[in-house]
């Protein structure tokens, strides 16, 4: 424990970490400030929904209809229209049809037999899903009216993917630092030939994950400290991510399903289980990455060539994933969208199908789970390579 | 001299150019490469560069009529190609008028998709020589503009003045630049990401340079030098240096896909073009493109300027990486990344606010630059007074 305790206590010495993790918080809250337009709308919706309740009833309908007024002639007109979706509204996930949706995607993957058979086996348990979410009525919450869809964009394509980023790159950092620490110091011979020896780096890969799941907490807490004493979530914690306005619906110019695509959660989360668990695998994504770095620090010995080994190695593989869903080369899509660069950028559609994103139903828990295996693995691997290698001086 | 080729065989390392190779190419072609092979998409370009090869960078009140007999010839040709797509000609599709009024009553979109693309390529040829023609009629004659609109009220008193000076000198002289509006913005683009770029790749080759030198205890020797503690100064040049040349390499290599699109040509005409952006300047493209330039050599310097800077600062590669992460973000993609999206053109900013002045973009390269400068010249200074650690 005292091993342990020194190398957080280098880390902690560094006074450009402390820098950097304030930089961050700094700019998490010029991004909060940013969205402020959409937060105040969030808040009105939040409000109404602690006041009737979230399931869209006769009784919420009859409340809405009691509001008092908008002040503005645009915000009156707003609310009518509000008034009159919620009149009409109906579940859509009871005319959910998924054969026109697989039929569609089996369309884009066929020249590609496997993406299109693991494709089409994730649209069947989506449909049961939905089936399911049809039985529990879950599409008739009202979330935060009909502004859920952009403050959903908001909170998790923007302000969560820029929380999980910083943790990532504390998180990489904070395990170079350490790893190359003794080489920096010149202390390496020293320490090798300790009593604890080359046993020493075990401790400082335990230190680098278990840093960098600090600093992302630390990070996570600070940030949504401010982000809840903005936006009001009074009346939505319990509201099913289910929901209808979850969606693109509101702003269709009929109530047709056809042209909106479900929000359909692999169990029943709802917005404040949602969040937890978002930010849970975002925890488990930065241990994805610290673990990587240290394979990559113990194979090149230097700081700075893994910091750009990383670099190619994420870079490359994101690029080569974008470019080929671009380009609809699903035969390299497919396997590439199982690597955690992927899931970085698919904050917004975690525990979801994820439409063609995604092949697998749990995807992102299940290659989060797999990397942190391989990260594992290969770096013990990359321990025992470093036990048998001269010291470099 | 010897003591600069030396710091700068200590900058230019194999490991991070080769890293740099990597990063660029992937860079290149997430981003740059689809903005880049838009220029030579947009709306009558081909017809742009046929007119400009044939009249010159403008379209004058001489040169008018003489479209309309080109534009009947263009409509001919498409008359005459309709007759070679079947399905067309199944559909009563046989003339430019047959072929608008299956556009409104929708019995086009029935046509088989090969066909209807073919016809659909086909008719822009025709559509795209219309846009220049129409685009002359409309602004020529007094009617069509900003000044006359109430959105003019929107904009500063400045902006204003100048949108009324261009579009009153288009009416009075009667001539509009042959060139689309999109050509400037997409040639913008180009700009902008070799700009944020040459900003990435200055900073990830400078960010070790004098942090290799503290980690290897190296200052002793140094200092100790006939050079003494001057040292620094070389190493400082020798990085601006290095920021110049690694911008120099990245602009002749983003050159080569950027004069494959083919506008060159169009280097005389004003890039205000009727239509689009309001630029401050009386530019022509080719002066626009000499602009981009500057202001790419202009943040790279300034970035690699701040680069050498923070690297004082760092005692290890960590603490440089920390700080060069920040670095990028300010400079390249906030700073660079703004400062050139639609450069020297009246621009909105967000959120319905002011204008940004005339000439703001480079204002905030020169005060960047001023800033990366003077940093190293108190560097320089600080040295001097320095105990070595």
């Amino acid at each position: 424990m005292n091993l342990l305790t020194y190398e957080w206590r280098k880390l902690a010495g560094m006074p450009a970490l402390w820098a950097f993790a304030a930089l961050c918080f700094l700019f998490n809250c010029v991004l909060l400030y940013a969205t402020m337009w959409t937060c105040r709308s969030f808040n009105e919706g939040s409000a109404i929904a602690s006041r009737l309740g979230q399931r869209v009833d006769a009784d919420f309908i009859a409340g809405f209809a009691r509001l008092p007024p908008a002040e503005t002639p645009e915000e009156r007109k707003e609310q009518d229209k509000l008034l009159d979706f919620l009149r009409q509204m109906d579940d859509p996930l009871e005319r959910y049809d998924s054969a026109a949706i697989r039929q569609s995607y089996a369309g884009f993957l066929g020249v590609s037999p496997l993406p299109a058979a693991l494709m089409d086996w994730k649209l069947q348990h989506v449909a049961l899903r939905a089936e399911h979410f049809a039985r529990t009525g879950a599409a008739m919450d009202f979330f935060a009216g009909p502004v859920t869809l952009e403050a959903n964009t908001v909170i998790y394509k923007y302000f969560f993917k820029a929380l999980l980023s910083e943790g990532v790159v504390l998180g990489v950092l904070s395990m170079l630092f350490l790893l190359d620490y003794e080489r920096n110091s010149r202390t390496s011979a020293a320490v090798c030939a300790s009593r604890k020896g080359r046993k020493l780096w075990r401790t400082k890969v335990l230190a680098g994950v278990t840093a960098a799941l600090a600093l992302y907490l630390l990070l996570a807490v600070l940030s949504f400290a401010v982000f809840f004493a903005l936006w009001d979530w009074s009346g939505v914690w319990y509201a099913s991510m289910a929901s209808q306005f979850n969606t693109g619906i509101f702003n269709q110019s009929d109530l047709s399903y056809d042209g909106y695509r479900p929000f359909l959660p692999w169990a029943d989360f709802t917005a404040g289980s949602y969040l937890l668990a978002a930010a849970a695998l975002g925890a488990a994504l930065t241990a994805v990455f610290t673990l990587l770095t240290a394979i990559s620090g113990l194979l090149i010995g230097n700081a700075y060539a893994s910091a750009l080994a990383m670099v190619i190695f994420v870079a490359g593989n994101w690029a080569v994933w974008y470019t080929s869903y671009m380009q609809g080369c699903w035969a390299v899509f497919a396997p590439l969208s199982f690597f955690p660069a992927s899931l970085w950028d698919q904050t917004l559609g975690w525990f979801t199908d994820g439409g063609i994103m995604y092949f697998i139903p749990w995807q992102e828990t299940f290659v989060t789970a797999l990397w942190l295996v391989l990260g594992g693995g290969g770096t013990a691997l990359a321990l025992q390579r470093f036990n048998r290698k001269d010291v470099r001086i | 001299m010897r003591l600069f080729w030396q710091e700068m065989r200590k900058i230019w390392r194999p490991g991070i150019l080769a890293a740099l190779v990597v990063v660029g190419v992937l860079f290149y072609f997430l981003r740059p490469k689809f903005w880049i092979e838009r220029i030579s998409e947009t709306q009558s370009f081909d017809h742009s560069l046929m007119l400009v090869d044939r009249y010159g960078p403008v379209l004058t009140a001489g040169v008018r009529p003489e479209l309309d007999s080109m534009y009947d010839e263009i409509v001919a040709d498409f008359d005459r190609e309709l007759k070679n797509i079947p399905e067309a000609v199944e559909a009563g599709i046989t003339d430019l008028e047959s072929y608008l009024a299956a556009e409104r009553d929708g019995s086009l979109y029935e046509i088989d998709r090969r066909a209807y693309t073919e016809l659909w390529q086909l008719f822009m040829t025709v559509n795209d020589f219309g846009i220049i023609t129409g685009r002359y009629d409309s602004h020529i004659d007094g009617t069509f503009g900003l000044r006359n609109s109430p959105h003019l009220a929107g904009y500063t008193p400045q902006a204003q003045a100048r949108i009324i000076e261009l579009e009153e000198a288009e009416v009075r002289t009667g001539t509009i630049s042959f060139m689309d509006h999109f050509v400037p913005e997409y040639t913008a683009d180009w700009g902008r990401y070799l700009t944020v770029w040459s900003v990435l790749s200055v900073i990830l080759l400078l960010s070790p340079t004098l942090v290799r030198d503290r980690l290897r205890r190296t200052n002793a020797m140094q200092w100790t030098s006939r050079r003494g503690r001057r040292v620094v100064r070389t190493q400082t040049a020798a990085a601006l240096a290095s920021s110049l040349l690694l911008a120099a390499v990245n602009l002749a290599l983003y050159f080569i896909p950027f004069a494959q699109q083919g506008s060159l040509p169009l280097w005389d005409c004003p890039i205000y073009c009727g239509s689009g952006g309001m630029p401050w300047f009386d530019w022509t493209y080719g002066q626009f493109i000499l602009m981009l330039i500057g202001m790419h050599f202009l943040f790279a310097l300034a970035a690699g300027g701040l680069a050498v800077f923070l690297s004082q600062f760092s005692s290890n590669y960590v603490p440089m990486l920390l700080k060069a992460v920040p670095l990028f973000l300010t400079v390249g993609l906030a700073v660079a990344n703004w400062a050139l999206s639609d450069p020297f053109f009246i621009r909105k900013s967000h959120y319905g606010g002011a204008d940004n002045p005339k000439g703001i973009e480079l204002a905030c390269a020169l005060l960047l630059l001023a800033v990366s400068l003077g940093s190293c010249v108190w560097t320089c200074i600080r040295q001097k007074n320095q105990e070595l650690i």
